[in-house]
């Protein structure tokens, strides 16, 4: 370890100083906006530092444990500034919580998580990176309780993420034990040559965390209770900055230390991929609450990203296209959030039913999650086409079409349950005046013109 | 680039700026910038500018922010111009008329950028962005049953134009393509030509439509606002005709002309359709709806004409300058019928044809002018159909007389069909319908007699156009 390794991950380290001093900030519960303050205040310069990063890139530090480059960049970028953006929403909607000050010290914790998880290239960081990204998870859901059905979310969280985890370590150790190394280079080369069913046994047990994290069908089904239970603020984080790094983190993950593993991995990914899809479109028909609609679109959501993760090893620009949509995804899942939080805080409603009259009522609002939606689905001129066109072109040029056109097929089976909100909210006549409450604009505006400008101009999220 | 800034520029301010202003002021934008984009379009068919433009736009995807402009490209956009401001202009402001017009002049945005793309992927977002504002005019203005009408539009052409953006990446990254970009994309052979012509013709098929993709045409009419209606027949069903002009015989015309034969049945299959179902319709937008399918068929069959005999040959360029010629007559006639059968319905009370009658003497202005109308859109001379119909018949003829002689079949069931309807207004008594004193949709004759003057502009003296559709043709034939 040297000098340079420390300045390699100055942003890390100053998360890691930014967490440790919310704990301290916590305490202080009369105050909560000092908390809040200081850790957007933090994840800014955490921003900043890591934008120091883009001028002098290195390739790997901490003898080869650590990762630097243009992908984990990005998406340290794409976790810091939403863990910004989510902070500012939770400020106003937990501030009726007694234990709203704790909020801002797990969005941070779980940041630094997230963003060590996409950089790590050694086992036993990742099980580290992957559990205190559950545990911060699990703070914040009990930070923020108020119904039983939270109380129901998080313990279900809780439950499966260690479940999950203890079945990846399981996976991680039959991995050791095949290649004798806890480096993904390495693996890669040793696993070429052991036995192939074993490789797959242990390539699927390692799955488990992962696929739970980025809620892709075998493990998905917590998601909509988590997201529904939890508080609007606190799914807004919790269903993007996971899913996003666990998903990358796997990505990489298969296309270092897999590598050998090729047609195994895109077919078994692949078949995940369209099985979250399908399940995921066809299961948010069946809503009637938007939180859980969300949920099951954000399961097809992660259905269309995992088939960029399946063909990663095969196509150079996968992981471009991961990328893309991984800012897309945060973009698009944050402003649906984000305006069903400022929806729900100003009406009273989350049901789909109940959007009736928003439009009349207040129109920005509408527009916002129109915008958001019509995104989702894939509309020009938002992100979220620009993204589905990049992971068409990757699944394309890796010449598996059958997963370019179930990314095709799954976008005109979501349009019935993306567009029946939409024509919710545009129709039906004004709400009955109600005390003028505004939260979470800040967080609106900004995956708003995340949504346009990412749009208009997606390379500025593809990472070279 | 100045023009091209204000032909897409100016429509998407128009679109962002209308929604904070008042009704009227809204209105007289979006008619303003229609009329503008009519005004370069006009320009540039003149030969007075040639605007193009060719920067790079998605790097990693090979995609290019080309726009340029050939004659067929600009006849389109001046027919999207002046439509627009027909729609906006001939009928009378409704509640939250700011917003409706913003969606106007948002979709006129989209269709210029399509009209004028050179690249794959700028034309598709054009495609979509010209679609979403549909939705939400027939959803939000529209009639009856118009939140399910809304849906299954944008189902149906959403299920259309993914197959086409997947023949889009095909083409772009298939067989040598190496990025959206005209210049880039491949012109690829064998199985994957055959692929990639069935997911363009299924995505310009549903929009075109030729049956049985047509099944959301009648529906989606029906219920729409009559300004919706006059979009969605004058505007969007000629993407379908232009993409299979620009694209389809463009990038894969070996495997059109090796499917011609059944493409000819299929387009003369549907403008036969078209007009057997139009017969028994009442609801007077309905059965213009169903005229339209038969329209359009015409189209398919030249396409298909066009590939078979290589567009450079003298069929071809027949067939290529009559489908584009008919893409634009259809445009100003059926755009003139539907504001008229608007005006016609909000004048009566009602547009059920059993209950209309007797306006040669009780609206004899309205009468007339949707019989002058049927007139053109059945083919008689001196207005733009029959300049359209007739190269495409002669080209049809060349290629196959049989082929021609079902196409005359389908044109005089039209006639009769059309000839019918007209006099059918224009006779006998009403059964109950009294005409109200609502004089608002009087605003649609100016329009309407501008848009029957652009026809016969057009019938007397086609060249104007053809000329430039036959070059179209050529390069069409040189670029093979």
């Amino acid at each position: 370890m040297s000098a340079n390794d420390l300045l390699a991950v100055v942003p890390e380290m100053a998360l890691g100083a930014l967490g440790m001093a919310l704990v301290v900030l916590a305490t202080v519960r009369e105050r909560p906006q000092l908390a809040y303050g200081t850790g957007a205040i933090g994840l800014a310069l955490a921003l900043v530092a890591l934008l120091g990063d883009v001028r002098s890139p290195a390739a790997a530090a901490f003898m080869g444990t650590y990762r630097l480059d243009g992908y984990g960049l990005a998406a340290k970028a794409v976790a810091i500034a939403f863990g910004a953006v989510a902070l500012g929403a939770m400020r106003r909607d937990l501030q009726d919580s007694p234990r709203a000050t704790e909020a801002p010290a797990f969005v941070v914790f779980g940041t630094l998580a997230a963003c060590v998880l996409v950089e790590a290239q050694d086992l036993a960081l990742i099980a580290v990176a992957l559990t205190m990204l559950a545990a911060a998870v699990y703070g914040l859901l009990g930070a923020a309780p108020g119904s039983v059905r939270a109380a129901e979310a998080a313990l279900k969280f809780f439950v499966l993420s260690a479940l999950t985890g203890a079945v990846t370590l399981y996976g991680f150790g039959l991995l050791f034990g095949l290649g004798r190394s806890l480096d993904e280079a390495t693996l890669a080369t040793r696993l070429a040559a052991s036995p192939p069913v074993a490789v797959a046994l242990a390539a699927v047990l390692t799955s488990a965390a992962f696929v739970f994290e980025s809620a892709l069908v075998p493990i998905a089904e917590w998601a909509p209770d988590v997201y529904q239970g939890a508080r609007t603020s606190v799914t807004l984080w919790l269903s993007v900055v996971p899913k996003t790094a666990a998903l990358l983190a796997l990505a990489r993950l298969v296309s270092t230390a897999l590598q050998g593993q090729l047609e195994m991995v895109v077919i078994a990914v692949g078949v995940v991929a369209v099985a979250s899809q399908i399940w995921g479109n066809l299961a948010a028909y069946a809503q009637r609450d938007i939180k859980r609609m969300l949920a099951y679109s954000g399961i097809a959501q992660a259905g269309f990203m995992a088939s960029a993760l399946a063909v990663s090893a095969r196509s150079s620009s996968a992981l471009d296209a991961l990328l893309l949509y991984i800012a897309a995804y945060a973009a698009m899942n944050g402003l649906a959030f984000a305006s069903v939080l400022a929806i729900e805080r100003r009406f009273g409603v989350t049901t789909i039913d109940g959007l009736n009259g928003v439009g009349a009522s207040a129109p920005w609002l509408g527009l916002a999650l129109t915008t958001a939606l019509l995104s989702l689905a894939g509309f020009p001129p938002f992100v979220g086409f620009a993204a589905k066109v990049a992971l068409l072109q990757a699944t394309f040029s890796a010449h598996e079409p059958w997963l370019g056109i179930s990314i095709a097929v799954n976008s005109v089976l979501s349009l019935g349950y993306y567009l029946g909100p939409i024509a919710r909210i545009w129709t039906g006549t004004r709400f009955p005046a109600r005390p003028f409450v505004r939260v979470g604009t800040a967080a609106v505006v900004i995956t708003a013109l995340a949504n346009v400008v990412l749009g208009l101009a997606p390379q500025l999220a593809i990472p070279r | 680039m100045i023009a091209l800034a204000l032909a897409i520029g100016a429509p998407v301010l128009v679109a962002l700026g209308a929604p904070f202003a008042p009704v009227r002021v809204a209105r007289a934008l979006v008619i303003g910038v229609g009329l503008l984009v009519l005004a370069v379009a006009l320009a540039a068919l003149g030969g007075l500018i040639a605007p193009s433009l060719d920067v790079p736009w998605i790097p990693a995807l090979g995609a290019r922010l080309a726009l340029g402009g050939d004659a067929l490209s600009w006849s389109l956009v001046a027919l999207a111009g002046g439509l627009t401001a027909a729609a906006v202009g001939g009928v009378p402001p409704r509640t939250n008329g700011s917003a409706l017009a913003a969606l106007f002049a948002a979709m006129l945005a989209g269709l210029v950028v399509v009209f004028l793309a050179r690249d794959l992927l700028l034309f598709y977002f054009g495609f979509e962005i010209a679609l979403v504002p549909m939705y939400f005019i027939i959803g939000g203005w529209g009639e009856g049953d118009r939140t399910r009408a809304a849906i299954v539009f944008f189902v149906y052409t959403r299920a259309g134009s993914l197959a086409m953006l997947l023949a889009f990446v095909g083409l772009a990254f298939g067989a040598g393509g190496h990025g959206f970009a005209f210049s880039a994309a491949a012109h690829p052979s064998g199985l994957l030509a055959a692929w990639i012509a069935a997911g363009l013709l299924i995505g310009f098929a549903i929009k075109l439509p030729v049956v049985p993709l047509h099944a959301w045409l009648p529906l989606a009419h029906t219920e729409a606002p009559t300004e919706g209606s006059v979009m969605l027949a004058g505007l969007l069903l000629k993407l379908g005709g232009y993409g299979l002009l620009r694209i389809a015989l463009a990038f894969v015309p070996g495997a059109l002309a090796a499917t011609a034969p059944w493409l000819v049945a299929w387009g003369l299959t549907s403008a036969l359709w078209g007009a057997l179902a139009a017969f028994p319709q009442r609801d007077l937008k309905r059965l213009v709806a169903y005229t339209s399918v038969n329209h359009m068929g015409y189209v398919l069959v030249a396409v298909a004409v066009a590939a078979a005999l290589g567009p450079d040959s003298v069929a071809g360029r027949l067939a290529v300058s009559g489908a584009a010629l008919q893409l634009v007559s259809h445009g100003l006639l059926t755009g003139g019928l539907f504001l008229v059968s608007g005006a016609i319905g909000e004048r009566f009370g009602t547009r059920d044809l059993r209950r209309l009658g007797g306006m040669a003497r009780r609206a004899p202005r309205y009468g007339w002018t949707f019989a002058l109308l049927a007139l053109g859109s059945l083919g008689i001379p001196a207005l733009s159909g029959f300049a359209a119909e007739v190269q495409i018949v002669l080209a049809t003829a060349m290629y196959a007389p049989g082929a021609a002689v079902v196409l005359g079949v389908a044109i005089v069931l039209t006639t009769a069909l059309l000839a019918r309807t007209a006099l059918r207004l224009l006779t006998g008594e009403p059964v109950e319908a009294e005409p109200s004193e609502h004089r608002g949709a009087d605003l649609a004759l100016p329009w309407v007699a501008a848009l029957l003057l652009g026809s016969a502009v057009l019938g007397i003296w086609p060249r104007v156009l053809v000329d430039g559709y036959v070059a179209v043709a050529a390069a069409l034939g040189a670029g093979r």
